[in-house]
Parts: C-alpha cells; sequence; structure tokens
C-alpha cells in the first residue's frame, strides 16, 4: 500500500533550514491500522502530508500502490488524493457555509459526479457515521462530535483505499473521541481500510495493529 | 469539476460578502449604462441623420458662395438642371416676441424647395410657399424650439429688428438651435449687416463626385464669360466652395469621435472602481477562505480548479452587472429612448468590453488562491 524509503523533508525558514524528518523508512501493508506517536514538533503531521502526497519529501522514495508519487504531475496528485486517500483533521475543516450534506459531497464534486448521485452517496456515507438525522444542519449546529463525524463521512465518500486521520480526537472529549474511534475501527475491520492515525493519546493508539514513534523527525522504534 | 458546480460553489462564495458584491454590481452596471446609453444616443442621431439623407434618395451638395459680388440670384440658373435646388441665405440675429422674450436665433431666408432638401417636418401650419416669395410676404416658420422658448405658436407674430413676420408654420427639428425660416424674396429687408452666408444647396440622385465636378464646370463657364478673364482664377477658386455634404457626415463622425472620448472615460473609471472592487474583494475572500482552499485541495482539487472558481467569482460579478444594466438600459430606450434596440445592443455589447477587463482584474488573486499550498494551509489553519 505504502511503501517509504529514507524519506527526509527539510523546510527552509529563511536562512534556517528544519529538518521535519530524516531517513524515514515504513511500509503499511493493505488493510492496515497503524499510529503514530511522537512529542509536538517530532514530525508527525509531516508525515501524514508526506503520505497523502500534500507534501513533496525532500529526498527518498515513496510508493503508493507501488506507483512513485515523485514522477506524479500535481493535478495526478490532486486526482490521487481525490480518489485513494481520505483525510481527517483535528480542527475537522468542516467548509462553514455548506451544510453536513454539502461537505461530504465536496470530493465528488471535483470527480465530477452528478448532483443526485452524489447526494445519494453523501447521505449513504453519513448514514455510516450515524448523521442521517444531521443531514441539512450547518457545521456550526453540530457538536465536535459530529462535526468529526461528517468529516469521516467526506473521507469515505470516495471509497478511498486509506484514510489519514491527523490528531482526529485531539479537539474531542473522550466520548465522543471513543465514538469517532470506534468508526474508524469499524472501517478498517469491515471495510478494509487501511487507516493511520496520529495521536497522542496512548489509549487511542491501543486499537492500532501497530505504533510508530517519532522522535526529531526520526523513527525510534516500532511497538506493539 | 462541472460548470454547474463551478457556478454552485461561486455564487456560495459571493453570498457571503453580499454587500461587497451587490456594491461591485452596482458600479460595473452605472458604468456599463452611461456608456452604453451615451454611445447609444450619438449613434441613434447620426444613424436618423443619415438615414434621413438617404431618406431623400440623394445627396447634398452644398455651393458655398465666398465672393461679395455674387448675389444668389446669380445662381438660380442651376434650378433648371437640378429640381431640389435650395437657395439659402443664412444670419444669426436676436428676434423677440411681443413679450419682449428675446433670442438669438440663425434667421434663413429661403425658397419653398428647401423643405425637400432638408427635410423640414412641419408640425402645425405650412411651410413657405412660392406665394410668399412673390408677393414678399413678411411671414416665417419656426422651429419648436423658438417656439416653446417664445411661447408663439402659429399665427403670432416675432420681431426681427424693427419688422413684424407672421409665423405661419411650425417645423419639427430635433435637438436644434432655435431657426426662423423667411421667403428669400424679403432677406434684403430684414438683414441689417453684409456679413450673411449665401449658400445653395442641391439634392441629388446621381454620383455626388460627378454632379460636384459638373456643377464645378458650370459655374466656371458662367461666371468666366460674366466677369472676365482677368478675375477669373481668383473667381473661381476664392467665388465659391463647392462640397459634398460630407459637412453633415464629418460633424456626425467627429461628434461620435468626441462621444468615443468620453466613454473611453467612463471606461477608465469603471475599470478602475470595479476592478479594484473585484480585487480587494477576491483578496479577502481568498485570505478568510485560507484553509478552505487547503481543504478542497486536499480532497482532489486542482490548481487550475482553484484557479477558475475565482475568476469566475469575478466573472459572475460582471455578468451580473452587464444584464442588470442591459436591463435597466433596455427598459429606459423602450420607454424614452426611441426604441432602437439593434443599435442599443449593439452599443451594449461594445460596453461591455469593460467586462473582460474586470475579468482580467480577477486574474491576479485567483492565480494567488491556486498557489496557496494545500498542507501549509491546513497546517496553519
Ligand atoms: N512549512 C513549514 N515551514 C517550516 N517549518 C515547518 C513547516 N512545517 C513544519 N515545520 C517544522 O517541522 C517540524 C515538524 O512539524 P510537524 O510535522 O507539524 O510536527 P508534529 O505534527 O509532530 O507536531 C516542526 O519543527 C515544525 O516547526
Ligand atoms: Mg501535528
Amino acid at each position: 500500500m505504502i511503501e517509504m524509503t529514507n524519506i527526509s523533508k527539510v523546510y527552509q525558514m529563511g536562512e534556517k533550514k528544519v529538518e521535519a524528518l530524516r531517513e524515514v523508512s515504513m511500509k503499511i501493508e493493505p488493510g492496515e491500522f497503524i499510529a503514530i506517536m511522537g512529542p509536538s514538533g517530532s514530525g508527525k503531521s509531516t508525515l501524514l502530508a508526506i503520505m497523502g502526497c500534500l507534501e513533496i519529501p525532500t529526498s527518498g522514495r515513496y510508493l503508493f500502490d507501488k506507483k512513485d508519487v515523485s514522477n506524479l504531475t500535481d493535478d495526478e496528485l490532486s486526482l490521487l488524493r481525490n480518489e485513494k486517500i481520505g483525510f481527517v483533521f483535528q480542527a475537522f475543516h468542516l467548509l462553514p457555509r455548506f451544510s453536513a450534506l454539502e461537505n461530504v459531497e465536496l470530493p465528488l464534486i471535483y470527480k465530477k459526479v452528478a448532483k443526485d448521485e452524489r447526494e445519494e452517496r453523501a447521505i449513504a456515507c453519513l448514514k455510516q457515521v450515524g448523521l442521517e438525522h444531521r443531514i441539512k444542519h450547518a457545521p456550526t449546529q453540530l457538536s465536535g462530535g459530529e462535526q468529526q463525524r461528517v468529516a469521516i463521512a467526506r473521507a469515505l465518500v470516495n471509497s478511498p483505499r486509506i484514510i489519514l486521520a491527523d490528531e482526529p480526537t485531539g479537539n474531542l472529549d473522550s466520548t465522543s473521541a471513543q465514538e469517532v474511534m470506534d468508526i474508524l475501527s469499524l472501517l478498517n475491520q469491515d471495510k478494509k481500510i487501511t487507516i493511520a492515525v496520529v495521536t497522542h493519546n496512548p489509549l487511542i493508539a491501543e486499537r492500532a495493529k501497530k505504533v510508530y514513534h517519532l522522535k526529531d523527525g526520526q523513527l525510534v522504534n516500532e511497538a506493539k | 469539476m462541472r460548470l454547474s458546480d463551478y457556478l454552485y460553489l461561486a455564487k456560495k462564495d459571493l453570498t457571503n460578502y453580499r454587500l461587497r458584491s451587490s456594491l461591485i454590481i452596482l458600479c460595473i452596471c452605472v458604468g456599463i449604462l452611461s456608456s452604453t446609453l451615451n454611445l447609444y444616443h450619438t449613434s441613434k442621431r447620426a444613424e436618423e441623420l443619415i438615414s434621413s439623407l438617404e431618406n431623400l434618395g440623394g445627396q447634398m451638395i452644398s455651393i458655398w458662395v465666398q465672393d461679395k459680388e455674387i448675389q444668389l440670384e446669380d445662381l438660380f440658373f442651376l434650378s433648371s438642371y437640378f429640381p431640389y435646388t435650395s437657395y439659402e441665405v443664412s444670419y444669426w440675429q436676436d428676434i423677440r416676441s411681443f413679450r419682449k422674450t428675446k433670442i438669438s436665433v440663425s434667421i434663413i431666408a429661403t425658397v419653398p424647395e428647401y423643405q425637400q432638401v432638408h427635410s423640414v417636418k412641419i408640425k402645425e401650419g405650412r411651410f413657405i410657399s412660392s406665394g410668399d416669395i412673390n408677393h414678399r410676404r413678411k411671414v416665417c416658420v419656426v422651429n419648436t424650439s423658438v417656439a416653446s422658448i417664445l411661447k408663439i405658436g402659429v399665427g403670432k407674430k416675432i420681431r426681427i429688428g424693427e419688422d413684424e413676420l407672421r409665423v405661419i408654420g411650425l417645423s419639427k427639428e430635433e435637438g436644434m438651435s432655435g431657426r426662423v425660416i423667411i421667403p428669400l424674396s424679403i432677406s434684403n429687408e430684414i438683414f441689417e449687416s453684409d456679413s450673411r452666408n449665401l449658400e445653395v444647396v442641391i439634392l441629388t440622385s446621381g454620383n455626388p463626385k460627378a454632379v460636384k465636378k459638373e456643377i464645378e464646370r458650370m459655374l466656371k463657364k458662367r461666371f468666366s464669360d460674366k466677369k472676365g478673364k482677368t478675375r477669373q482664377g481668383f473667381l473661381f477658386e476664392r467665388g465659391f466652395i463647392v462640397s459634398i455634404a460630407e459637412g453633415l457626415l464629418e460633424t456626425i463622425k467627429n461628434q461620435r469621435l468626441t462621444n468615443r472620448m468620453i466613454v473611453l472615460g467612463i471606461w477608465v473609471v469603471t475599470l478602475i472602481l470595479a476592478g479594484g472592487g473585484i480585487i480587494n474583494l477576491i483578496m479577502l475572500s481568498v485570505r478568510q477562505r485560507y484553509k478552505e482552499i487547503g481543504v478542497m485541495r486536499a480532497y482532489g482539487a486542482k490548481k487550475e480548479e482553484i484557479f477558475h472558481l475565482f475568476l469566475l467569482e469575478g466573472i459572475l460579478l460582471s455578468v451580473y452587472g452587464l444584464l442588470l444594466a442591459g436591463a435597466i438600459g433596455a427598459s429606459y430606450v423602450c420607454l424614452f429612448g426611441g426604441c432602437k434596440f439593434l443599435i442599443f445592443l449593439r452599443e451594449l455589447l461594445w460596453s461591455s468590453i469593460v467586462c473582460i477587463g474586470i475579468g482580467i482584474c480577477g486574474y491576479f488573486p485567483a492565480r494567488l488562491a491556486a498557489g496557496i499550498s494545500p498542507s501549509e494551509a491546513i497546517r496553519n489553519a
């Protein structure tokens, strides 16, 4: 599914260079559920952004589905993200003026799916996360847990190969966090969707089959 | 992304900035409307003048008499060659009504043919007749602007110097300044000064250039006989100016040119205001939606799709402005403007050039939006 070899990422901050990742190598098999832990600033988000083809690594090789991503154009990367990757963020990142349904429809717009089919598929996904009664609600009318579930429905709507979640429970109370993690676990078990979660919370990490620890941009050890 | 979805997303954003969007639309509308109506009015007038020339089935050829020794009577022979020949003496002078209202008008002493040659429309009463000429009647035809300023009508009298003239007709001449037409035969009694213009206007259906040549040949022949050889060259070069009615066409053209300059000015102002407004609005929108753009890109929006979306927002505003201007302009033209819809549409099309400029203004902020890095936008949210 994902194969990273000696991935490094250097950010140029004026004169200063920040090494966000150093020689990270990892492999994620299809259907795996992995967690990435580490102190803040250790490069977790950077790693996830590279996995999600939002960032280009400074060096190293990244194969997504056995395809070398560095050869793809910006448009091809967009297409890859659209069709194969679902993102879930700590701050939900729902579009504020759009209803829950419209938010979930968004990825399908870029896939040129017609309005009717879009709604149908979005409603199905909202049902999967237990929000069929909140379809017309605006994000501000939803609780944090509900917003994150809408975000998961949005990540799901294009039937992705992998869902990348960057601290998905970071802004949630423990009950909502459990609900969200239950949904992700279920998707992994039932739909065999590969899932990578960044988290600080060891309880959350426990659900993963593999946990990677990052420190100063380096993989420390693989536990579990 | 489908076009319908572009529209859907763009409209959603614009409604978020309702006040700003409305102001920009209004600005574009006012700019386009004023330039369109400006162009419309001159074009309509020009077209009417040209078509009235064409309706007569001919072209006007003017002979301006420059030589003080030549009288209009010396040119009467032209009538036997050209049936539509009008002899005119014109002069600027003050006239008064009996209420002592005084205005300065152009007085034209002429013959009945004047009416056909210049296609004068009579609103009330009649034009100068050959009887008026033969009996040297002290009558006149005034145009509507004179009648309304002096508050007079057919049957009333006006004063020119010490003479009293009875108004026998009201002529309809749109947009003309004051004009009083009197019989040619009384011009010597009425006019006080020598500095008057003598002009013969011939309406011909022939090839204007050939007719002009013919007239020049005739004049040359006749006046070299009459005035003697010594002055012939002088006479002919200084004696007459024969011109095809380009005078009129030229003034129309000049009028259109100054009009175009005004319109250009309106365009520039509109472009600066609306274009600046659109840059400002889209910049604001891009800044406020920085995070959203990142999310859209993460979920598969291509750079170009983001670019087109923001570009479309600017284009939508100018299209709305254009439609609004079109609707208001069309109702105006329909109600007060003479209903020349084709001319209106043509000028509206011209004015919509501004929209292209405004669209270009949207280009820069849209490029900016397209260049946003998704990972940075999401991280910095
Ligand atoms: N765009 C950027 N420019 C400069 N430095 C960056 C940028 N993105 C991340 N960094 C730096 O890279 C390091 C890793 O960041 P990040 O991956 O966000 O860590 P984490 O998610 O583990 O907290 C941090 O020191 C951060 O300051
Ligand atoms: Mg982070």
